[in-house]
């Protein structure tokens, strides 16, 4: 079970969750992303932790629960 | 240059192999400071991805080369540096000033690189994301000693060309700073201001 969260206290709207997951992640039109709310798969896990790696602010993580 | 012949050969290579990597190492982390500088003007965010990219490339080829640097310096024979000044740099029978600002750039840089390592692994943790870019500042403060340190030790240090190598590391860094310093101002500001 593993799912993308978004820490609002530390999101800038930088966008590159949205380039680098784009079947999880949508921006909205202030560049602000929108969570689709999907489980991500075993497959898609590089992807995601890729994508933790790549936000400027710290605010994307991957919950495993 | 000396004769290469035999032993003398083999040791002398290890010399020149610690200068070139010493040089290549502070161009490696020069280049990633000045990448990580103006990161914050980079609002497009497939632009931003890679240059973070070889932000991140630069600084791990650096410490690559520092790792084979350290080695090739304490491997030598030719100077007399002995595995100790890792820990007590004082001691260096060789230029001990300038050893102390490598050993303590050293320290820096790799408390840097372990923090950057950590970084996906405890964005999950709140003390971790609040203080990440204060231990991030390690990186800038092994940069700086490692510029002083290309000053202070060598046996180039004060070669018209090597000095250049040098000032230019400084004058871009510095450059990329100016830059950001104009341009990361936060857009509310900026645009209160135009008001």
């Amino acid at each position: 079970m593993n799912k993308v969260e978004i820490d609002w206290t530390r999101c800038d709207g930088h966008g590159l969750c949205a380039g680098l997951l784009p079947d999880d992640v949508v921006l909205d039109e202030w560049g602000f992303p929108v969570l689709r709310g999907r489980e991500i798969t075993a497959g898609e896990l590089p992807d995601a932790r890729r994508a933790v790696l790549a936000c400027p602010a710290l605010a994307l993580r991957l919950s495993s629960r | 240059m000396r004769v290469a012949d035999g032993e003398q050969g083999r040791l002398m290579t290890l010399w020149y192999l610690a200068r070139a990597a010493g040089v290549v190492t502070m161009v490696m982390f020069t280049l990633s400071a000045v990448l990580g500088m103006v990161m914050p003007g980079v609002r497009r965010p497939e632009r931003r991805f890679w240059l973070q990219y070889v932000h991140r490339s630069a600084a791990v080829t650096g410490l690559v080369l520092l790792a084979t640097h350290v080695v090739a310096v304490i491997a030598d024979s030719y100077v007399d540096i002995s595995p100790t000044v890792l820990v007590w740099p004082f001691g260096s029978g060789y230029r001990p000033f300038a050893m102390v600002i490598g050993v303590l750039a050293l320290y820096s840089l790799v408390l840097a690189s372990l923090v950057g390592a950590a970084r996906g692994r405890l964005a999950v943790s709140q003390s971790f994301t609040k203080h990440w870019r204060k231990l991030h500042i390690a990186a800038s403060v092994g940069w700086l000693l490692s510029i002083g340190h290309a000053l202070l030790a060598g046996t180039d240090r004060s070669t018209p060309w090597m000095l250049g190598i040098t000032l230019a590391c400084l004058g871009a860094v510095a450059t990329a700073g100016a830059y950001r310093l104009n341009n990361a101002t936060p857009k509310t500001t900026r645009a209160w201001r135009t008001q």
